[in-house]
């Protein structure tokens, strides 16, 4: 592995556990993500793998360890939480736009309350993003009126509004019907290929063999084995790993 | 490996957040917290007036306390990092405090207070009318229910029919007694009918008053149970070869009645707490029988155990039926699923 | 004709309709004692069983759906006619004071003004009291959304007893009760202080139930755009609870105007109470006759404007 400067490690999660009332469901993972790298999550379900993610934008609250975005300890008391989530874009597997608002006012929402920059500005920006998921005929349509697919792609436009340094994507096309998981993932190819930095938690084997640099393997709250797609499909080291493949390829 | 953008360029925009870490908030500080709290004991023990009722300037200066305290209590709550232990005390210090500060500066004398509106010799000696009072509201709760119950059956019945002209009727009778105040009605019927020549009894008038309230709420919430039964199930019937009557008995009602429950439970409830209404037509039922025991010993006491009874008894109600609200909903959504 | 299996086919036959028709015609004209000529128990009686046949008979053919139209309405009409008869003939009334006793509108005459303030009054009392309990409610409501567990404990504690003590009760309590202990609160205050402390109580829930019915995932993808947890509540919980939130609200507020005519009971010179006074002072109940009917005015076309309300924002909430 080459060297990699400080600037370069986006995120350093650091023994991480997180406790559900008696369920002990993390239990000490640690891993890095350098700046570019797309790594994908997979497991079984009830592994964790939700709840590694969401603790990594502090969604839900770790109960110990430590978390860098960016060299930044998020786990320090006091910390200004929202500032540094507007460095992390979320694509939630129930796309959860807001329904009051249209395609574009719910792009243009927060980097107009929380870059505080202009409405025209924030409104061309969010037109040339819709524009780039393909969807700038449906600027001014309410999510109700959008198929799933749509509504995931106005929630990707949505979180890069923002200009984050880092995508997360927690089963993003799970809920959706098989022929409109192509287009979401499209989007999602196009931003790999341009160098965001993505952790993605999916089953959709397709993509992260194309797609991903690096796979986490994540079951029973620990990362049982982690590596290349040709490693882990093709040569996985442990049981575990080669059973929950064999079950689902 | 992919052009990184913006590699190398300006520093990580979480430079600034990173410069604050270990910054706490003044006001989050503990050490702020808790000389804060060193400060309002000393004021408390310095600055506040001795007791007895408070001149204008001495007020002020309680009322400031009173605010300092409460803007310290505040910022505990809104700590999301303080000891859950810290605002257990902070709010059972509210309370202590305010009840300590009143004590202080009210005329009131605290001593005789807890003879006077606990009096134990003045309730034992007043319970007769008590217990009477209990049964007449039980007495008038039950007949409400069932009068109610009855009319509300027929109402819904009616309604179902679609007939025009009985619509109008219906629903003119269920805006009428939804709009009007009970104790208009029962003003009514007990001051003003027997100038008509309708003279009827207290409890009889109250009774009506009730039940005719009741009935309008009672008939909407089995008009609903009706409509609740989809129109599949009534053709189905139907083409079994089922007649209207079975079908009503066998189909709709046992269907409609795990609907309707809930919400007759509750207005079983409300129309119980009316009962205490009556009292304004000389019923003696609880609450008057409290008032007029109040004013014959001159102690707020047997008013005072009147209202602990009356939370004794509907507290756990309001509750039950708060319950059974929650899991029909709950219900609902399954089925829809 | 519909078939029925067995004795039901006969019960819809117009033969069977038209016979007991008659038979109900008999007994009304000729077995139903006229008022006052028999014992109470059997006059009663017999009009109970009359009262149960005719709704028999008229349910039997309006919920007929093989009969005409024309027939039902007139069925609907004698139906309403036999029961307004039924309640002339014996309710012990005697009709002709009805004018002079309960109608008498000139008794009123120069005194409109006296029931003009109580309206004046019960309305101010309304209106103050709304704002109050919403307050109360909404600084519960938020209060709870902080999630300390004492808090809520004391928090639940409040809207459990003021949902439960009858209005009356504390109306009572707060007037007769709390000068023995040196709080003297007066009429109009303890009739605010208690409807706004028990309707803030409702007041909270609603708005806590406004808040809930917003999915918790809008609230994270909220937080993760980077928005405050005051922006989220501004921007993306409050445009959704408030339609959830109305109906309730106003149905509260349509409650509380029945409940200021109770607090007649503690003298406050309200409408009801200012009805009273002209009662006793005329000796004829005209008064509150026409209070009965100014509750009416005001109340029925509110209870219109609820109901159309929570028809519209159920649809919106959707």
């Amino acid at each position: 592995m080459s060297e990699t400067s400080p600037t370069d490690v986006m995120i350093e999660v650091i023994d991480l556990h997180k406790h559900f009332k008696d369920l002990h469901v993390l239990k000490g993972v640690n891993t890095k993500v350098t700046r570019s790298e797309v790594v994908a999550i997979m497991g079984p379900s009830g592994g964790g793998k939700s709840t590694f993610l969401r603790c990594l934008n502090r969604l839900e609250e770790p109960s110990s360890g430590h978390i860098l975005i960016e060299g930044v300890d998020i786990m320090a008391p006091y910390i200004d939480i929202n500032k540094v989530r507007t460095e992390i874009g979320m694509v939630f597997q129930s796309f959860n736009l807001f329904p009051h608002l249209t395609a574009i006012e719910n792009v243009k929402l927060a980097p107009m309350h929380v870059r505080r920059i202009s409405e025209r500005e924030a409104t061309e920006r969010g037109r040339a993003l819709l524009d780039k998921v393909g969807l700038s005929d449906k600027a001014d349509a309410y999510p109700e009126q959008l198929s799933g697919g749509q509504q995931q792609r106005v929630a990707i436009a949505r979180a890069l509004a923002m200009q984050p340094q880092i995508m997360f994507f927690d089963e993003p096309t799970s809920a959706l019907d098989p022929e409109m998981i192509g287009e979401v993932l499209d989007v999602m190819r196009r931003m790999a290929g341009e160098g965001m930095t993505m952790l993605v938690v999916s089953h959709e084997m397709g993509f992260i063999r194309e797609a991903a640099d690096r796979i986490l393997f994540l079951a029973d709250g620990l990362i049982v084995e982690e590596g290349t797609p040709e490693k882990i499909f093709g040569d996985s080291q442990h049981a575990r790993t080669q059973d929950f493949l064999s079950k689902i390829l | 490996m992919a052009e990184t953008r913006e590699a190398g360029t300006a520093p990580s925009r979480l430079a600034d957040v990173k410069a604050r870490i270990g910054h706490v908030p003044l006001i989050r500080k503990s050490g702020f917290i808790y000389s804060f709290l060193a400060v309002l004991v000393l004021y408390a023990v310095f600055l506040l007036p001795a007791s007895g009722p408070p001149s204008v300037l001495e007020l002020v200066v309680i009322v400031l306390f009173g605010l300092l305290f409460g803007a310290w209590a505040v910022m505990v709550f809104t700590d999301e990092l303080k000891p859950e232990a810290l605002k257990t005390a902070a709010a059972f210090a509210i309370l202590f405090v305010g009840a300590w500060l009143y004590y202080r500066y009210s005329t009131a004398r605290w001593g005789e207070m807890t003879h006077l509106f606990f009096n134990l010799k003045i309730i034992r000696t007043a319970w007769p009318t008590l217990v009477k009072g209990f049964w007449t509201t039980l007495l008038l709760a039950v007949s409400a229910a069932v009068v109610s119950t009855i009319l509300g059956l027929l109402l819904a019945v009616f309604r179902s029919f679609n007939n025009l002209v009985l619509n109008v009727f219906i629903i003119a009778y269920v805006d009428f007694f939804r709009a009007m105040p009970i104790i208009v009605l029962m003003y009514l019927i007990y001051y003003a009918l027997p100038f008509l020549g309708i003279r009827l009894d207290a409890i009889v008038a109250g009774i009506l008053a009730l039940g005719l309230n009741s009935s309008a709420y009672v008939s909407e919430i089995f008009r609903a149970g009706f409509l609740s039964i989809k129109k599949g199930q009534i053709e189905a019937a139907h083409a079994l070869g089922l007649n209207p009557l079975q079908t009503m008995r066998l189909v709709i009602l046992p269907q409609a009645f795990r609907v309707v429950i809930p919400p007759l439970a509750g207005n079983y409830v409300a129309s119980a707490k009316d009962t205490a209404l009556c009292s304004a037509i000389s019923i003696i039922e609880l609450l008057k029988a409290g008032l007029s025991e109040q004013s014959m010993r001159a102690s707020p006491s047997p008013l005072i155990f009147v209202t602990v009874l009356y939370l004794v008894m509907f507290v756990p109600l309001t509750r039950f039926s708060g319950l059974l609200e929650r899991k029909m909903k709950a219900g609902q959504r399954q089925i829809n699923l | 004709m519909r078939s029925h299996p067995g004795w039901f086919q006969w019960v819809r036959r117009p033969l069977f309709v038209t016979l007991t028709f008659a038979a109900l015609l008999a007994y009304g004209f000729f077995l139903l004692p006229a008022p006052g000529a028999v014992s109470p128990g059997l006059l009663y009686a017999s009009l109970a069983v009359f009262l149960i046949l005719v709704l028999a008979w008229g349910g039997n053919v309006l919920s007929d759906r093989d009969k005409p139209e024309a027939l039902k309405m007139i069925v609907a009409l004698g139906l309403v006619g036999v029961l307004g008869w039924l309640f002339y003939r014996y309710s012990g009334a005697e009709w002709s004071r009805l004018s002079g006793f309960f109608l008498n509108f000139k008794v009123l005459e120069g005194n409109w003004w006296y029931l003009r303030n109580g309206l004046g009054v019960t309305l101010m009392l309304a209106a103050v009291s709304a704002l109050g309990s919403m307050m109360i409610g909404l600084l519960i409501a938020v209060l709870r959304s902080l999630n300390s567990r004492t808090l809520n404990l004391f928090l639940k504690a409040y809207v459990d007893v003021l949902r439960s003590i009858p209005m009356i009760v504390l109306m009572v309590v707060l007037f007769f009760a709390l000068p023995f202990a040196g709080i003297s609160l007066g009429s109009i205050l303890s009739t605010i202080v208690a409807l706004s402390l028990g309707y803030g109580a409702y007041a909270s829930e609603s708005f806590r139930a406004g808040i809930e019915s917003v999915h918790p995932g809008q609230i994270e993808a909220a937080r993760s755009l980077g928005l405050s947890r005051w922006q989220t509540i501004r921007m993306i919980i409050l445009p959704q609870a408030i339609p959830v939130v109305i109906p309730p609200l106003t149905g509260n507020l349509v409650s509380m105007l029945k409940d200021t005519a109770v607090a007649a009971v503690v003298a406050a010179p309200e409408l009801l109470k200012k009805a009273r006074e002209l009662y006793t002072s005329k000796t004829n109940p005209t008064a509150l006759v026409a209070a009965a009917l100014i509750y009416l005015a005001v109340l029925i076309p509110l209870v219109r404007v609820v109901n159309m309300l929570e028809k519209r924002f159920k649809k919106e909430a959707k």
